[in-house]
């Protein structure tokens, strides 16, 4: 192998160091593992005989570290190789027996093991390299014999290589280190470095792909769905335009045939080519008929393969958590030190899968609950004793996956937070009255450690206060589309469960209309939908809802649109994050959709108004909005003529309230209509019909699933097909009337053929009305309105 | 020296650098992105990736034509050509009013520009300012960073 840089072209060495960048990342994990490993066991004397796994953990330090060196030399990074002897130089003396294995000596490693990392990322300087032969020197002179001098030499060792890698730094031109963390902010992937991912195991079959890469297939692979959606259209047009060719040439044919009786003599010839062309029509019509239902299957084949691509893709982009465990031991191991307390960490589920952009998103909020839980969690080992427990704690980690959803459980065996403590707290920062304090229940009290501000620092002090920062740590997780609550013992511990959704590429959306526009909110943040009148074309500024204020904004307005003039009736998105909720009035629901996340890329990214983007089926971008954002802007509640508030009651401000309450009466559940057909096309164009007149609308694919449907939500009305797979409609509809609770519920049947015995079979099972396919938009629009006008005034 | 694509931007001869250049096509539905500053005309779909599309007539005012300055520049629309450009891994489409060669242009002493363009000329003469799309990606980016932060609400 070529040990000179200067072999490689600059694109070769380019290429050459990104491997690199990777290997090293592993190896270095590896030397921090073995560290720690070797850590675990204890503490021996210089001469002292090893203990038994210790050689294991000593001759893979060897190896990794060996391994580094040689590798960095092969690519020309002379400085790494340096550095790396330097500590394999180290590790010799270890193995030959030569000094003990203390903490101080470990602690010595660890960091420079750090210093190391920082000289892999801060590549290819001669200046430093100079510098190691420096380090090299002293650290020789230093490293004379006995245990101590070789302490004394490491730790001379870190402080060499801080500088070596600080002027390694200094010429690569990288940001200082941050003076609170110790920590450097490092933009690996403008540095060509690998992402967190890309330095996952090397071991096994596996190809480490660019997250980059896997994007754009996933892009293309939404893209194919789309281009099923456009050629079932297409196909569908087709087919209507061959009904309508069908009816003429049947007309045609029996203008015909009365032609034909009034037909003079001696035109026998062409009446005999005018039935020759006729049935040529016919048998052309028939054959371009079955050519456009290929058409359908076809593309229904393309569709089914583009989402199989695409859950594919949606699997490569999921990684094991055991990354994200693994980088949890360091901040516990280092804060148990610091704090001079014994905690181990425990992990379960480590093979358990995430999203890789969740496991990124994820790791900051972890790292802040395990360290709450060795700080504030487990007990300093004399209490521990005290109270009869072990003396060292413990700290548990735990994923498993559930459905969609994934739960990470952060649980130690600490002291627990005591409610009464959070109680006064509460109380003396006057967010609770005594009174009111005393009556909310202990897990009411405790869910409010999540609240900003509720763990000041005077409150931690009191030893309640778990929640310093545990506020933004909510808000991550809420913002991931999860959510965070805790259960705590007191005495016994505390246990923080984390609900995470499997995957950020794929969001359950509420898509509504504004302004022209579509946006989407994802679901998961909805809490309802409702109508609210407006009052002169506007709407309240707030309302009431489910017994509670609800603030409400105009979305057109918050965008600096005009509000559209001639509607009454406005439809309200009722938005829940965390313990905020905000109503979001906007011109037309369109209906729940699940749709493929894309980000907006870094240039729109300050925008913090939008947290993605999706397309629709005709390949038009449509925003997807941040709730997080979106509540933050919500307008302030009027203070409430409230005695027991600690709000003033101002009676010019109880007055406005009180203005506004009279509009509160309106606040009107949306009708929800249930639309089940076998066809997506069929059951998107009721869908987008109704949802623009403003219903709420949802699907089902056949009548089993609507069955299961009806009986797990409310509807006021169901449109539905005949001929379905696994359920058809009369089974539906007879099921449906069997029902006391359903028995009212107006239903419509909308059917390709409109025989007669069919529709009368339809109405006999109970149906209120059939209309023919295809239904045009006015007349289910006017149907579906007086259906379900009857059905109210008959409630 | 440099190879260039030349567009048409009112009256006056523009050309990108073609190092920069990722592709031309012609806008579909473009989406607008309300709160972000005009120079964004909105997003596009290109092939299932989302791609901010700017107004370079917004962007670069001086060099229209002297004609009622208080006129708006036209609305970017489905059907408009578009240049997509790449620049330290962020991707735009750049709205113009027509593309019309690739070409290679000189530098000229000339002491007009601005920090957005630069006048060069090509084999014959001809006067075409060269964007400086870093510089115009730069611009724009600030003025997002300003409108996320305040906001029109």
């Amino acid at each position: 192998m070529a040990p000179q840089s200067g072999d490689w072209d600059p694109e070769e060495a380019a290429v050459l160091r990104t491997f690199f960048l990777e290997e090293a990342h592993d190896h270095l994990e590896n030397i921090v593992a073995a560290l720690m490993g070797l850590e675990a066991l204890g503490e021996t004397a210089p001469g002292d005989r090893p203990p038994p796994r210790s050689k294991e953990l000593i001759d893979e330090l060897f190896r990794k570290v060996h391994t580094l060196k040689g590798s960095a030399s092969t690519v020309g990074q002379h400085l790494v190789s340096e550095a790396a002897h330097l500590l394999e130089e180290s590790f010799v003396r270890l193995r030959a027996g030569q000094m003990g294995l203390t903490r101080a000596t470990i602690d010595t490693w660890l960091s420079a093991t750090d210093l190391l990392r920082e000289t892999v990322e801060a590549v290819d300087d001669e200046r430093a390299a100079a510098a190691v032969a420096q380090l090299r020197h002293e650290l020789a002179a230093e490293a004379v014999d006995g245990a101590q001098r070789a302490a004394a030499g490491a730790a001379a060792l870190a402080a060499q290589v801080t500088a070596v890698a600080e002027v390694a730094v200094e010429r690569a031109g990288l940001p200082p280190l941050d003076e609170d963390t110790g920590e450097r902010e490092l933009d690996l992937s403008r540095a060509g470095g690998p992402s967190p991912m890309q330095r996952q195991s090397t071991d096994g079959n596996t190809l480490r792909v660019e997250v980059a890469r896997v994007d754009e297939l996933m892009d293309a692979a939404s893209e194919l769905v789309f281009d099923h959606t456009r050629i079932d259209r297409r196909a569908q047009e087709i087919r209507s335009a061959l009904r309508e060719l069908d009816d003429v040439s049947a007309e045609l044919g029996a203008a015909f045939g009365e032609v034909r009786a009034f037909a003079p003599p001696g035109s026998e010839d062409l009446i005999g080519r005018f039935g020759e062309l006729e049935s040529a029509a016919i048998g052309a019509v028939a054959q371009l008929d079955r050519a456009a239902r290929a058409l359908v299957d076809d593309a229904e084949a393309l569709r089914r393969t583009a989402v199989a691509l695409q859950q594919g893709l949606t699997r490569v982009r999921m990684m094991s958590v055991r990354w994200l465990f693994a980088r949890l031991a360091r901040p516990l191991r280092d804060l148990a030190r610091e704090e001079g307390k014994q905690v181990d960490l425990i992990t379960m589920g480590e093979d358990t899968e995430l999203d890789k952009t969740v496991v990124e998103q994820i790791t900051d909020p972890l790292i802040h609950l395990v360290r709450n839980a060795v700080t504030h969690g487990v007990e300093p080992t004399a209490a521990r004793v005290a109270a009869g427990k072990s003396p060292s704690g413990r700290v548990t980690i735990e994923a498993r996956q559930e459905g969609d959803s994934v739960y990470l459980e952060v649980s130690d065996d600490g002291s627990g937070i005591d409610p009464t403590r959070l109680r006064r707290a509460l109380v003396g920062t006057r967010r609770m009255t005594e009174a009111q304090a005393a009556a909310t229940p202990n897990d009411q009290i405790l869910a409010s450690i999540f609240e900003p501000g509720v763990s000041t620092r005077q409150v931690a002090d009191q030893g309640a206060g778990r929640g310093v920062g545990l506020d933004v740590v909510k808000q991550n997780i809420l913002r991931l589309g999860g959510d965070i609550v805790v259960a705590s013992d007191l005495g016994a511990g505390t246990r923080f469960t984390i609900r995470l959704p499997l995957t950020t590429a794929i969001l359950q959306a509420l898509l509504f209309k504004t302004g022209g526009q579509v946006y989407a909110v994802p679901h998961v943040h909805v809490s309802d939908t409702i109508a609210v009148g407006r009052v002169h074309g506007r709407v309240p500024s707030e309302i009431e809802w489910e017994g509670s204020r609800l603030a409400v904004m105009a979305f057109d307005a918050l965008l600096g649109l005009p509000a559209p003039a001639d509607e009454a009736r406005a439809p309200v998105i009722v938005l829940a994050f965390g313990d905020r909720q905000l109503g979001l009035v906007c011109d037309k629901l369109v209906g729940p959709r699940e749709i493929v996340v894309k980000t907006l890329g870094p240039l729109l990214a300050p925008l913090k108004l939008y947290s993605g983007a999706t397309i629709s089926g005709s390949g038009k971008v449509q925003l997807i909005l941040d709730v997080a954002e979106l509540v933050a802007r919500a307008p302030s509640l009027a203070p409430a003529h409230d005695a027991t508030s600690l709000g003033n009651d101002d009676p010019e401000v109880t007055a406005e309230r009180l203005g506004i309450g009279e509009v509160t009466g309106e606040a009107l559940p949306l009708p929800r209509v249930l639309v089940v057909d076998d066809s997506r096309t069929m059951r998107e164009s009721i869908a987008r019909i109704l949802g623009g007149a403003g219903y709420v609308i949802e699907t089902a694919v056949d009548g089993r699933e609507a069955w299961d449907v009806l009986l797990e939500r409310r509807f006021d009305l169901m449109v539905t097909d005949l001929e379905m797979p696994r359920m058809g409609g009369y089974e539906l509809i007879a099921r449906v009337r069997r029902v006391p609770a359903l028995r009212s519920l107006p239903i419509i049947v909308v059917s390709a053929r409109a025989s007669d015995p069919k529709k009368s079979r339809a109405l006999e099972l109970g149906a209120q009305l059939f209309m023919p396919k295809p239904v045009s938009r006015g007349d289910l629009v006017k149907q579906v309105d007086t259906l379900i006008g009857n059905a109210a005034s008959t409630r | 020296m440099v190879n260039v694509i030349v567009f048409s931007l009112g009256r006056a001869r523009m050309a990108i650098d073609l190092r920069h250049v990722r592709e031309v096509f012609t806008l579909g539905p473009v989406t607008p992105v309300p709160t972000a500053p005009g120079a964004i005309a909105g997003v596009v779909n290109l092939r299932g990736a989302v791609i901010p599309t700017l107004s370079l007539r917004h962007l670069l005012p001086d060099v229209q034509d002297p004609g009622d300055p208080t006129e708006p520049p036209p609305p970017v629309k489905a059907g408009d050509p578009v240049i997509m450009v790449e620049v330290d891994g962020i991707r735009v489409a750049l709205a113009v009013e027509r593309v019309d060669e690739v070409t290679t242009l000189w530098e000229t002493p000339a002491p007009e520009g601005s920090e957005l363009y630069a006048p060069f000329v090509d084999s014959r003469a001809r006067r075409t300012l060269l964007v400086d799309v870093a510089a115009v990606l730069a611009a724009t980016r600030r003025e997002v960073e300003r409108a996320g932060a305040v906001g029109p609400y």
